[in-house]
């Protein structure tokens, strides 16, 4: 160890001032002029990210130690002419002031060589690669953790961020490469241009970490340096946002790839620096690019399992299909989300609170003896009407809806067969037969609405075990059904709300079901939802006229009383006739009141509208504002009969010829933006909204009446 | 809304607030915070206008302060057609953004040119920088939101509704302020509001 003994006294001075504690690689033991190599202390280092790695190379130190401390003997010998050595100096000069991480007595000797040798010479010096371990200073610097005006002072005078460089062996890994004497000492001679890395040594390094990959598991091979990285590799693996930071500014390239193809983006995901992602993602890099493995940052980030690594990149143009399609398998890391919505309850306490419509309650559902039987014999009355249910079904009449449906649905249809009912009363079913593979096709694709879809299905019914787990089945099911949807019909592409219905169609339906299902509620006359989403929501306001017209005629005194405290039923029938009351109401009714919108389609909501003012109005007449307004609210949890509210709603049924009657007096008025379109025929659904499907001739889906009797010959033939 | 018979006899001032901002910047959880000191870590989507109603008593010995917390369904930018209704007696706008969001941030523009200045309508305009608990994600500095506040004649705040942090301060402020204001103007009206005659219109307005 101790035959480099070739220091000069002032370096042994400035040395006795700070302890050279900072050789902890056997690089550093072979630099000549660190020649009070005491190896021992490596422990004692301050380098505080670093360490992990070169821990473990303690043991190594003495035997790696020798054998560079022989090549670095030859070098003085080799550098004859004068100014080569004083050149020499210069550089070992720069390089143990960097060991001693002292900046300020850098920044001197920096400025003395620049006025010595001038600026682009300085430059050129800088981007020497250290004889020994063939490191860029800057990237040594990296490694010996120096400070960050240290590190700086590199870069403003001069040094290239974007050199590739081979890191320093870790432990395990077995990309070392030590340079053997005559390779040194033959790269001597250019040892003041930036010399390339060898490339010959490189190859193999390279295939040998690619077969690493390949052995290893794929978290080691994203844990594990590349055979030749950049400086901001470096800074990235070990989480250094502030030194990243530094680079980025100074011309480092953001998206520059290591030898395996790994940008810095990819490296801070796998490696959970969150910092560093938001810096790098902030700074506009490439988000897209695909490492040797074929995978992006964001495939990695899920991989891990670093839920708000994966956010932020999917906030910043990242692919939010993605995160819905993308399950590898995960062994540790559990799925909930950062938010970690639940996890203070395990899986059995939630379980408890379920209901039956997998509604999560805060309180665990206890049942007593009376509520047992009451439901042992609903279950009961509920198997019999499947039964019949069925029958119904096998012979279905599409072209009419019976007395004997209608009277089975206002009883309520069976959960279990709700799917078949469903599709049946809306034809989804046969909007599908027609157009087998759109789905499937448009499920791949991207939508422009992603993003906006991606922040609803974060928060659509989420107190609900089926959307509970974020990116979980339900919340995949409902991301699919709603892109599919605004890729399929690219005018209204998606709106709130649209979320809310989606959302229980796939609790009961299978998401390609679902989505014909939502298509028909959209696109089918008699519920044509579709308008109340479009922009500038027309029907919404026609909707309003109409229901307050209703509301005056049914209800004289309330309306009045309504009036008189300036309570407008936009504030509140906007959300019912939206949604169909998905949220103002106990979900078993509404759930109710939407079987009752698939058999007498749109135009019930008023009816129960009406009906719901006409049980309260006894509340509500005498009260202000604020107190009516707490009546709506306690609807969500009153206590209703179903049987007994969907028998009352039925009853009063108001007759659709008299909501057309008021209908036909509706004048939009230029109140929104988009009112005016209130009178125009919504434009035509873009039924094909890629080439592919035109490849596929995929028919257009009949949208009007004398479609219609198409559809049912189609069927009939079938 | 307790001590209904005992507050009964004090006169309601009734203030109302309105508060705007971009989608998820956290409107619906800070007027859950600030009525019912909840912070639900469920997200909510509000469809239609989102309503409550917080009441202070001990501010004046015969009034009441009855402070209306209205909350727009917005999400998309097609729900902009919200009729002017929805801003009719407003005393006070509060828009919200989220300091961690860039997008929400330039929202806030959008959102202001949207209210309506007419007569009925005269309102203090507040900018609220919400979720500040996030600190580490934070895009938009204290410093450039208050400039931004500043250029547009506004007051700025910062709030977290999450870790409840200056919410009751913010409300509570603007609230006692107008309602000072409301009490001592020579204009009011001590109309009587009995619970089954109707308001008188100007009693709602801050003129």
């Amino acid at each position: 160890m101790d035959t480099t003994t070739n220091s000069t006294t002032t370096e042994e001075e400035e040395l006795t001032t700070r302890p050279a504690t900072k050789l902890h690689t056997p690089a550093a033991v072979s630099i000549p002029l660190t020649t009070t190599t005491t190896t021992t202390t490596t422990h004692a280092t301050p380098m505080s990210n670093g360490m992990q790695e070169n821990d473990a190379l303690d043991g190594d130190i003495a035997t790696q130690g020798v054998t560079i401390s022989t090549t670095s003997t030859t070098i003085p010998s080799i550098d004859t002419t004068t100014i080569e050595q004083r050149e020499n100096n210069d550089f070992q000069e720069i390089v143990s002031l960097i060991k001693e991480n002292n900046s300020n007595q850098l920044d001197r000797v920096l400025n003395e060589i620049k006025s010595r040798i001038g600026a682009e010479q300085l430059k050129e010096l800088l981007n020497t690669r250290i004889p020994d371990n063939n490191l860029t200073l800057l990237y040594y610097a990296l490694v010996l953790d120096c400070y960050n005006d240290l590190v700086l002072l590199l870069l403003l005078n001069g040094s290239d961020p974007n050199q590739m460089v081979t890191p320093l062996p870790q432990a395990s890994s077995n990309n070392i490469v030590l340079e053997s004497p005559e390779s040194s000492s033959s790269s001597n001679s250019n040892n003041r241009a930036p010399s390339p890395p060898p490339t010959e040594s490189s190859s193999t390094i390279n295939s040998k970490a690619y077969a690493n990959a390949k052995t290893d598991t794929v978290e080691e091979f994203y844990k594990k340096p590349a055979s030749l990285e950049a400086a901001i590799h470096y800074t990235v693996r070990h989480g250094d946002s502030d030194k990243m930071n530094l680079l980025i500014d100074n011309h480092a390239d953001k998206d520059i790839l290591d030898s395996v193809q790994r940008t810095p983006l990819i490296l801070a995901s796998s490696n959970g620096r969150m910092e560093c992602v938001r810096c790098l993602v902030l700074a506009k890099c490439n988000i897209t690019l695909k490492d040797i493995l074929d995978k992006t940052a964001l495939h990695v980030a899920i991989e891990q399992g670093y839920d708000d690594i994966s956010a932020t990149i999917t906030s910043n143009g990242g692919d939010i299909s993605l995160r819905y399609h993308y399950k590898p398998i995960r062994s540790s890391r559990l799925t909930f989300s950062s938010s970690a919505d639940y996890t203070d309850f395990n899986d059995v306490e939630i379980l408890k609170r379920v209901d039956r419509y997998g509604n999560i309650k805060d309180q665990p559902i206890v049942k007593d003896e009376y509520t047992r039987k009451k439901e042992k014999k609903s279950v009961e009355k509920e198997l019999s009407r499947c039964s019949k249910w069925l029958s119904l079904l096998k012979k279905w009449n599409y072209s009419k809806i019976t007395s004997k449906v209608k009277s089975k649905s206002v009883k309520g249809v069976p959960p279990r067969i709700r799917c078949e009912v469903w599709s049946h009363l809306s034809h989804s079913n046969l909007q599908e037969a027609l157009n087998p593979n759109l789905f499937e096709t448009l499920v791949n694709q991207h939508s422009s609405s992603e993003v906006v879809i991606d922040l609803d299905v974060n928060r659509a019914f989420r107190g609900n075990i089926f959307f509970r787990e974020r990116y979980g089945v339900g919340q995949v099911a409902l991301f699919n059904v709603l892109k599919v949807y605004s890729l399929y019909d690219t005018t209204v592409g998606y709106t709130q709300g649209m979320s809310s219905i989606a959302s229980v169609l796939c609790m009961y339906l299978p998401e390609k079901e679902a989505f014909w299902t939502l298509e028909r509620l959209m696109n089918r006359e008699k519920y044509s939802m579709r308008d109340l989403f479009l922009n500038g929501l027309p029907k919404i306001h026609k909707t309003i006229f109409v229901f307050d017209k209703l509301f005056v005629h049914y209800l004289p005194n309330l309306s009045k009383h309504f009036e008189s405290i300036n309570l407008g039923s936009m504030i509140y029938a906007t959300k019912w006739f939206i949604i169909g009351y998905l949220d103002s109401l106990p979900f078993n009714v509404s759930l109710r009141i939407w079987d009752l919108i698939f058999v007498y389609g749109y135009n019930i909501l008023y009816s129960v509208a009406i009906c719901l003012l006409r049980m309260f109005e006894k509340q509500f007449l005498g009260k202000a504002f604020e107190n009516c307004y707490e009546v709506f609210r306690s609807f969500e949890t009153y206590q209703f009969d179903e049987d007994e509210f969907i028998n009352f709603v039925i009853k009063h049924k108001i007759k659709s010829k008299k909501i057309e009657a008021i209908e036909k007096k509706y004048v939009p008025v230029g109140g929104g933006s988009g009112s005016q379109q209130i009178n125009s025929p919504p434009p035509a659904v873009s039924l094909i909204s890629s080439a592919d499907l035109i490849q596929n001739s995929v028919p257009l889906l009949p949208n009007n009446k004398k479609d219609k009797k198409k559809r049912f010959s189609f069927f009939q033939k079938k | 809304m307790a001590n209904n018979n005992n507050t009964q006899e004090k006169e309601r001032v009734i203030i109302k607030f309105l508060i705007l901002g971009g989608s998820q910047s956290g409107k619906s959880k800070t007027l859950l915070r600030y009525a019912d000191n909840i912070f639900e870590n469920q997200h909510i989507i509000t469809i239609g206008v989102e309503f409550r109603i917080k009441y202070i008593d001990d501010l004046d010995p015969n009034y009441r302060l009855c402070l209306q917390m209205w909350d727009k369904y917005r999400g998309c930018e097609r729900f902009r057609s919200t009729p002017h209704t929805f801003y009719r007696n407003a005393s006070a706008i509060f828009v919200l953004f989220d300091v961690t969001d860039r997008e929400s941030f330039n929202y806030v523009k959008e959102e202001l040119k949207g209210i309506p200045h007419t007569s009925e309508c005269i309102h203090e305009v507040y900018i609220v920088g919400n979720k500040i608990d996030l600190e580490s994600k934070r895009v938009i500095s204290r410093e450039e939101a208050i400039q931004f506040a500043q250029d547009n004649a506004a007051k700025y705040y910062e709030i977290s509704a999450k870790e409840n942090i200056n919410v009751h301060q913010m409300f509570d402020e603007v609230g006692k302020a107008l309602f000072y204001k409301k009490i001592n103007d020579p204009n009011f009206t001590n109309a009587k509001p009995t619970s089954s005659a109707p308001p008188p219109k100007s009693y709602c307005i801050i003129q």
